[in-house]
C-alpha cells in the first residue's frame, strides 16, 4: 500500500533527522504559530517523496476549506448549502477516482468492450496517502454541513489538519470532529509525550521487527513449496499486515500525542476476535466507522427493513475493498466480507455463539487470513495456483521446511504480540519502581533493535567483494 | 510521583538517542569505505530539483544515513548477533560453523548457468582445437558439513560438480578435487573468516593437477612456510559478526625467482607477494596483487620448462603462485575483466596446457564465460 520512495516513520532519516528537527522547532515555537509550523514540516514531509503532488495536496486543502465556509455561510438556505456539499464531495471523489482509478477503470472497460482493445491507459502514478487525506478532507466538509463540527476559518488549522504528517501516509483516518477542538487549543505534557514515545516505539518495533521479518518468510514461501509451508506462509502474511499497518497506526498515535495531539484508536487486538463481525470492530477502526458514517448510515443503514440492510453491507463491502486497491481482487476482497457479515447477521452468529470461544477464534481467523490471499494475490492464476498448495497434499523440499523451521521463534513471538496477553500480564504488575524500569528497559531494548534493524537494512548481502 | 519519574525517564532517553544521533551524524567525519564490511558507503546525495521530484534524493538519502549512522558497527553487529540468537542462519548468506568458522551458504542447482558455462568453455576448447583441463573447486562449507550444527541448507558441491563434469565435451578433461580434499586436513583446506582456500589447499590442488598431467610437483617441504597475523576475510565482512577473532594467513614460499607483469599496472615485479597489500583491508590480495585481466609470471629458475594459460577466478591468486614453480611461464586470465578473445592469445603464445579453474559458486554465479572466444 506504501510507495518506495516516502519517507516512512521506520526510517533513518526520519528517526535521526526529521523527527528531532520537527521536536525541536515545535516545542521553540510560540504556541499561537504551532500549527503553521506542523503544516509547514508536514508539507516537507509529504513532498520528500512526491514533490509534484504538493499541488495536489494544496489543491485539496483549499477545496474542502472553501466548501465548508461556503457551507456554513448558506447554511439557512438548506437547498444551496444541500449543493455546495454534493458539489464538495463530487469534486473530491473526482480526485481520487482520476488520479487512483483512472487505469483501472480503463483497462476493465478494455476488456469488457471488444472495441476499446487498442484504448491507451495513461500511466498515472498514485500519490502518496491520497485515499486517507480526501476521506480526511470529507468528512469535514460533511461533518460542517450536518453542524457535527463548527467551521474552520482558519486557513493555517485546516492545513495543519489534512497535512499532518502523523497520519497522513498510511491513517488513521481521522474525522474532523474529533481533532476540532486540539486544533485550536492542545496541550502538551510530559506525560503524553511519555505515553507517545512509548506507543511509538512499539508500533516501530511492530513494524521493524515482527512485519519486516514475517513478510520475508512469505516471501519466501508464496511462490513455492508444499502444503505446510503454504499454511504456514499464509499465517507469515497476516501476522505482517496486521503488524505493518497497526505498526503505523501506533506510530502515528504515538507522534500525534508527542506533539499534543490525541487521536482515537485504530487496531484492538483483531485476531482474537470471535466473529468477522467483531474483526471489523477491531480492524482499522477508522476505516470502517468512516465507512459507516458517511455511507452506510446514510444509505439508510439497517432502518429499511432486512433487504435494504444487506444491500447496504454489500455497497459499503465493495466500496471498502475499491478503497485499499484499484484492481478487482480487493473489490473481490471486499464482498467475501460483505457475504461473511451477512451470513453472521442472518444465521452464522447463532450457531457461532454455541462453539467454545478458542474454536470460535480459530475460525475467524481462517477465514481473515483467507481473505487475505485475496487481498493479496492480483493475479487469479496465481491465486488459484496458491489455494490449490492449501487443499493438497504436497510434500515440503528441503528449503522450505528449513525457511519455516528457522522462523519458527520469530513467528511464536509475532502470534504473542498479537494477542493481549502481554499487555494484560504487564497490567497485573504491581505499580512502582520494578514496573517502570521494566517499562523503560523493555521500551530501550526495542528502540536499541529497530536502530540495529534500521542500520542492517542497507546492508547490501550481495555485497561486491572482490573475490 | 513515581510515575511521572518513569515518564520524565522515558522522555529524556528517547529525546537523547534520537537528539545524539542526529548531531553525531552531522558531526562525525565520514568515511568513504567500511574497514569491517569491506565495500564502499553510500555518497552524500547531490540535491538538485531532478534527484528531488523523482524521489531520487530520499532513496539516496536514506541509504546515505544508514551507511553513516554513528555507531553502525555496533548496529549492524547487534542486528546480525540477534538475528542468529532467533535462529536464522539458515536465512543468512553467511553460516556460523561449531568451531566459530565462517561458511558461505550453500550453492543451489542452477541448471541454465551450468549449461551456458559448459557450452561456452567446451566450445572455447573445441576452436582452440585442443585438450583443456577443467577444475572446479568445492566450496568450505562443503568440506566442513560436520562443523555446521545449526540449521542448515544442503551442500551439494558433488552434485553441483557432477553435473557439470557430465557436460564435459571430449577436448575437456575434468580434474576430480573432491577425494584428494576429502583425505587431506580438512580444517586447513579454507580460511576461517574467507571463502577462499588457504595456501595448503591450492596447493593440494597443484599437487593433484600436476599428477594428473604427469608433470613432477614440489613436495610440502620444499616451502617455507610463514604467518601473517589479523587477516579478515570475505565471510567475516559479510556475516557481520565482528566478534569473531582473526587468524593468521599461511604464506606458502618456494624460495624461487620471478617476474611478475600485470595487463593492467606498469612495472615487473620480482616476487609472487605484495606485502604493500597487507596495509590494506583486504589482506587477501598479497597473493599476485589480487585480481588482474591478465598476470604474466615467468620463473627464472633456468630449469623450468613449459607454458601454462588458466583461465581462473580469485582462488588461482593463490594456486598461481604454486603453478608459477613448476612451469617457465604462467599467464593467468580473469574473464570477469579480459575482454580480449583468449584464442588469439593462445596461438600466439602456443600455450603447452590451458586450465580452467574455478570455484563452484563463482562457476554457477559468474556470466562471463560468453565473452569466451
Amino acid at each position: 500500500m506504501l510507495g518506495e520512495i516516502v519517507l516512512v516513520f521506520s526510517s533513518n532519516v526520519f528517526l535521526f533527522a526529521y523527527l528531532p528537527a520537527v521536536l525541536l522547532l515545535y516545542y521553540l515555537c510560540p504556541r499561537r504559530w504551532r500549527n503553521l509550523l506542523l503544516f509547514v514540516v508536514s508539507l516537507v514531509f509529504y513532498g520528500w517523496g512526491e514533490p509534484v503532488y504538493l499541488g495536489l495536496m494544496l489543491f485539496t486543502i483549499a477545496l474542502n476549506y472553501l466548501g465548508g465556509l461556503l457551507i456554513d455561510r448558506y447554511r439557512s438556505r438548506a437547498k444551496r448549502a444541500k449543493r455546495l456539499l454534493a458539489l464538495t464531495v463530487v469534486l473530491n471523489l473526482a480526485l481520487l477516482g482520476f488520479f487512483k482509478y483512472t487505469g483501472f477503470v480503463l483497462e476493465s472497460l478494455k476488456s469488457l468492450i471488444p472495441g476499446m482493445s487498442s484504448l491507451a491507459v495513461p500511466e498515472i502514478a498514485l500519490p502518496i496517502g491520497i485515499s486517507f487525506y480526501i476521506f480526511q478532507s470529507m468528512s469535514y466538509t460533511i461533518d460542517v454541513y450536518r453542524r457535527d463540527a463548527p467551521v474552520q476559518r482558519d486557513p493555517i488549522g485546516f492545513g495543519a489538519y489534512v497535512s499532518m504528517f502523523p497520519q497522513l501516509i498510511a491513517g488513521p483516518i481521522v474525522k474532523y470532529k474529533d481533532v476540532a477542538e486540539q486544533l485550536s487549543c492542545r496541550r502538551e505534557s510530559l506525560e503524553k509525550f511519555a505515553s507517545g514515545v512509548g506507543v511509538f516505539i512499539i508500533g516501530l518495533g511492530k513494524k521493524l521487527l515482527l512485519a519486516n521479518q514475517m513478510g520475508l518468510l512469505w516471501e519466501e514461501l508464496s511462490c513455492s513449496g508444499g502444503t505446510a509451508s503454504a499454511w504456514v506462509g499464509m499465517l507469515a502474511y497476516t501476522l505482517q499486515i496486521y503488524f505493518d499497518f497497526s505498526g503505523y497506526s501506533d506510530m502515528a498515535i504515538g507522534l500525534g500525542r508527542m506533539l499534543g495531539f490525541e487521536f482515537l484508536k485504530n487496531f484492538d487486538y483483531p485476531y482474537i476476535s470471535r466473529s468477522v463481525t467483531e474483526f471489523w470492530r477491531r480492524w482499522h477502526i477508522s476505516l470502517s466507522t468512516w465507512f459507516r458514517e458517511y455511507v452506510y448510515i446514510p444509505l439508510g443503514g439497517n432502518r429499511r427493513g432486512l433487504k435494504r440492510q444487506i444491500l447496504n453491507i454489500f455497497i459499503v463491502w465493495a466500496l471498502t475493498g475499491l478503497w485499499h486497491g484499484a484492481s478487482w481482487n480487493f473489490v473481490l476482497w471486499g464482498l467475501y466480507y460483505a457475504l461473511w457479515l451477512t451470513a453472521e447477521k442472518l444465521f452464522l452468529l447463532k450457531g457461532l455463539e454455541k462453539l467454545p470461544s478458542a474454536l470460535r477464534c480459530l475460525l475467524v481467523l481462517l477465514a481473515v487470513a483467507l481473505g487475505w490471499m485475496l487481498f493479496y494475490f492480483t493475479d487469479t492464476g496465481e491465486l488459484f495456483a496458491f489455494m490449490g498448495r492449501l487443499f493438497s497434499f504436497r510434500g515440503e523440499d528441503v528449503y522450505s521446511r528449513n525457511m519455516i523451521l528457522a522462523y519458527l521463534p520469530t513467528m511464536a513471538l509475532a502470534v504473542f504480540a498479537a494477542t493481549p496477553a502481554g499487555k494484560s500480564l504487564y497490567l497485573r504488575l504491581r505499580e512502582g519502581r520494578v514496573k517502570d524500569a521494566l517499562s523503560i528497559l523493555g521500551l530501550g531494548a526495542v528502540f536499541l533493535l529497530c536502530t540495529a534493524a534500521l542500520a542492517s537494512q542497507s546492508y547490501n548481502p550481495f555485497i561486491y567483494f572482490r573475490f | 510521583m513515581k510515575g511521572k519519574l518513569r515518564d520524565y525517564i522515558l522522555c529524556l532517553l528517547f529525546l537523547l538517542s534520537v537528539f545524539a544521533m542526529a548531531a553525531l551524524f552531522l558531526l562525525l567525519p565520514k568515511e568513504d569505505f567500511s574497514e569491517k564490511e569491506k565495500r564502499y558507503l553510500e555518497k552524500a546525495p547531490e540535491l538538485s530539483w531532478e534527484s528531488l521530484s523523482s524521489g531520487d534524493f530520499g532513496e539516496k538519502a536514506e541509504k546515505y544515513m544508514a551507511d553513516h549512522l554513528p555507531f553502525r558497527d555496533f548496529f549492524v553487529g547487534l542486528a546480525a548477533n540477534t538475528d542468529r540468537l532467533m535462529g536464522l542462519q539458515v536465512t543468512k548468506d553467511i553460516y556460523v560453523g561449531d568451531s566459530g568458522r565462517l561458511y558461505e551458504a550453500p550453492y543451489r542447482e542452477n541448471a541454465a548457468a551450468t549449461e551456458s558455462n559448459m557450452e561456452a568453455i567446451n566450445a572455447f576448447a573445441e576452436k582452440l582445437g585442443r585438450k583443456v583441463d577443467f577444475m572446479l573447486v568445492p566450496s568450505a562449507g562443503y568440506m566442513m558439513q560436520q562443523d555446521i550444527k545449526g540449521l542448515k541448507n544442503p551442500y551439494i558441491d558433488d552434485e553441483l560438480i557432477a553435473a557439470a563434469y557430465a557436460q564435459a565435451g571430449e577436448n575437456l578433461r575434468c580434474i576430480d578435487l573432491l577425494d584428494t580434499f576429502g583425505a587431506a586436513d580438512r580444517g586447513r583446506l579454507y580460511y576461517r573468516t574467507d571463502h577462499h582456500w588457504t595456501g595448503y589447499g591450492a596447493w593440494l590442488a597443484y599437487r593433484e593437477y600436476m599428477d594428473s598431467l604427469g608433470r613432477e610437483s614440489r613436495a610440502q617441504t620444499d616451502y617455507s612456510l610463514s604467518y601473517i597475523p589479523g587477516f579478515y576475510g570475505s565471510t567475516y565482512s559479510r556475516s557481520c559478526l565482528w566478534q569473531t577473532p582473526p587468524e593468521d594467513m599461511e604464506v606458502w614460499d618456494d624460495g624461487g625467482t620471478y617476474t611478475v607483469s600485470f595487463s593492467d599496472r606498469e612495472g615487473e615485479f620480482h616476487s609472487l607477494f605484495f606485502p604493500e597489500r597487507l596495509e590494506e583491508p583486504d589482506k587477501y590480495t598479497y597473493w599476485l596483487d589480487g585480481n588482474h585481466p591478465l598476470v604474466r609470471i615467468e620463473n627464472q629458475n633456468p630449469e623450468a620448462e613449459g607454458s601454462l594459460l588458466v583461465l581462473r577466478d580469485s582462488y588461482s591468486n593463490c594456486l598461481g603462485c604454486f603453478l608459477a614453480g613448476s612451469y617457465k611461464t604462467v599467464v593467468l586470465a580473469d574473464l570477469r575483466y579480459y575482454k580480449e578473445p583468449l584464442s588469439e592469445l593462445c596461438r600466439q603464445e602456443g600455450f603447452d596446457d590451458v586450465l580452467v579453474a574455478y570455484s563452484v559458486g563463482n562457476f554457477l554465479t559468474d556470466n562471463n564465460f560468453i565473452w569466451l572466444e
